[in-house]
């Protein structure tokens, strides 16, 4: 994270129309805001579409913005809302043109022996498979997830981004995650883990 | 290994450090006496292990050059983003042709019932891309409603068909059958949820039937037991909904948000059904049924 002075002046000049100023922000959050549509999309020429859209709607609306919240957080919230908008165009189109792209995910064969001790999974296996489990989650699950475990917003934060109360931040998150944790399960990628002691430590960072 | 369910609430603020010290500390007791409780945050940070990380992400090339040459070329002839005026007249492209493919082709392994219920969505859905190019032959029975709605309505039937069409006229006639509607909520491997036929899902006048195996799969369908629903549907029109074995119950066409908040708010559901990739509506069907065990 840069200098937050240095952030807040380049808004201030770029609420101001230079677009040098605004082209700092641009490099500045790409990458977040690309990830964030990455994930949410699933696929690349939708997330640049929908982070292209995000930034857009950043540089027509930054008359709007009073910064009574942060650049980040209405610049997620622009690139989440343009995902969501994204995404139900997209589910038409898709359906549109019938069953074929993910055929294979809607086979769902579900290994009922153990697929072996979650160790041997390699991670990034795993994180296909987060992934995966990701696209079958409602758009406004998904999102939350990602803020929380990608961008590692609070509670609170996420709340801001999105506009809605703490409460349903946090039962997103939680059914959200409750039916990631339930794909990973049932596609066999993920066997209920034997219980670590050292969970307890772990959770309460 | 199930989670309590009297910690199921606290477990993932547990995780996400979101307790008060108190709260955490009570959490942190229970885990060491209760293996389902600590299987499931295991699980939440074996997610977070391996969730996909932001240094994982390779922006494309070029990206902030094109960022800003849109703005630049804005500013210069006032042209907002391209992908708006891209987009859409792409997408009305891609309806015509739909529809127009759609038209054609006979039906295979429907019912009577199913294929006029069909035939009437061709020709709504020929109706409607006449917004977009004159209308050839907007045939018989679509009836121009005129409201926005109505329009909607429309579009799901166009999809309707095109689904329908795709499933019948393509090499792999029993391709529809193995689309799970809702595989969260499946029972096992088999494909047993297949998608339903929605014949006219307009709000107003509520449909005359939902069919199991129709041509219309809900972005997700749950199916409940009376008794679990209680009065949390009262004032909702539902619809007959019928499989192979005739009626089984009613079924309920809503929006996903009202949907989850039926789901959620008012029957505390546990755990919600996940968004079939495959849908052609947005809309989402809870079936109330006494053998929601048998299909759900």
């Amino acid at each position: 994270m840069k200098d937050h002075t240095t952030e807040t002046q380049w808004v201030e000049a770029a609420r101001r129309g230079d677009q040098d100023a605004f082209e700092q922000l641009v490099r500045l959050y790409e990458k977040r805001v690309y990830a964030l549509t990455l994930r949410m999309c699933g696929n690349p020429e939708d997330a640049a579409e929908a982070a292209q859209e995000a930034f857009l709607s950043a540089w027509q609306g930054l008359g709007f913005f009073r910064q009574e919240s942060s650049f980040s957080t209405w610049l997620y919230r622009l690139a989440s809302n343009a995902c969501v908008d994204l995404l139900r165009r997209e589910g038409r189109r898709k359906s549109a043109a019938g069953p074929s792209l993910d055929d294979e995910s809607l086979g769902f064969d579900v290994p009922d022996t153990a697929p072996g001790p979650q160790s041997a999974l390699e991670r990034s296996e795993l994180r296909a498979q987060i992934e995966e489990g990701l696209r079958h989650l409602t758009p406004e699950h998904r999102q939350v997830l990602i803020l929380r475990e990608m961008h590692q917003l609070s509670y609170d934060e996420i709340s801001e981004t999105l506009e809605v109360d703490v409460g349903t931040v946090k039962s997103r998150i939680s059914r959200g995650r409750k039916q990631l944790r339930n794909f990973l399960l049932k596609t066999g990628n993920f066997p209920a883990p034997p219980a670590s002691k050292d969970t307890a430590k772990e959770g309460c960072k | 290994m199930k989670y309590c369910e009297e910690y199921a609430a606290l477990l993932d603020a547990f995780v996400d450090g979101e307790l008060t010290p108190g709260e955490a500390d009570r959490v942190r007791e229970h885990l060491k006496a209760c293996g389902g409780c600590r299987s499931y945050v295991d699980a939440a940070l074996a997610i977070r292990d391996a969730f996909p990380a932001l240094e994982n992400v390779d922006v494309p090339a070029g990206f902030a050059d094109g960022v800003m040459a849109s703005i630049r070329a804005e500013t210069h002839k006032k042209r907002k983003t391209p992908w708006g005026k891209v987009l859409l007249p792409m997408a009305a492209c891609l309806a015509i042709v739909v529809a127009l493919q759609s038209i054609p082709v006979g039906h295979d392994n429907t019912t009577a019932d199913s294929a006029a219920v069909n035939d009437r969505a061709q020709a709504d859905a020929f109706f409607y891309t006449a917004e977009s190019a004159p209308a050839e032959d907007s045939s018989a029975e679509a009836d121009s409603g005129g409201e926005e709605e109505r329009a909607d309505v429309q579009e799901n039937e166009l999809l309707t068909s095109s689904s329908k069409e795709s499933g019948s006229a393509g090499s792999a006639p029993a391709a529809p059958r193995a689309v799970l509607e809702d595989f969260a909520a499946d029972s096992g491997t088999a494909p047993a949820d297949a998608p339903m036929a929605m014949t006219s899902p307009d709000s107003e006048a509520e449909p005359d039937i939902w069919e199991k195996y129709g041509n219309v799969v809900f972005a997700s369908t749950v199916y409940l037991t009376p008794e679990f629903v209680g009065d949390a549907l009262d004032g909702y029109a539902g619809s007959p909904y019928s499989t192979d074995e005739g009626v089984i119950g009613v079924g309920y066409a809503l929006e996903q948000a009202e949907f989850e908040h039926i789901l959620y708010d008012v029957l505390d559901y546990p755990l919600g059904p996940m968004l079939n990739q495959n849908r052609t509506t947005e809309l989402s069907c809870i079936v109330v049924t006494d053998a929601a065990c048998a299909v759900g």
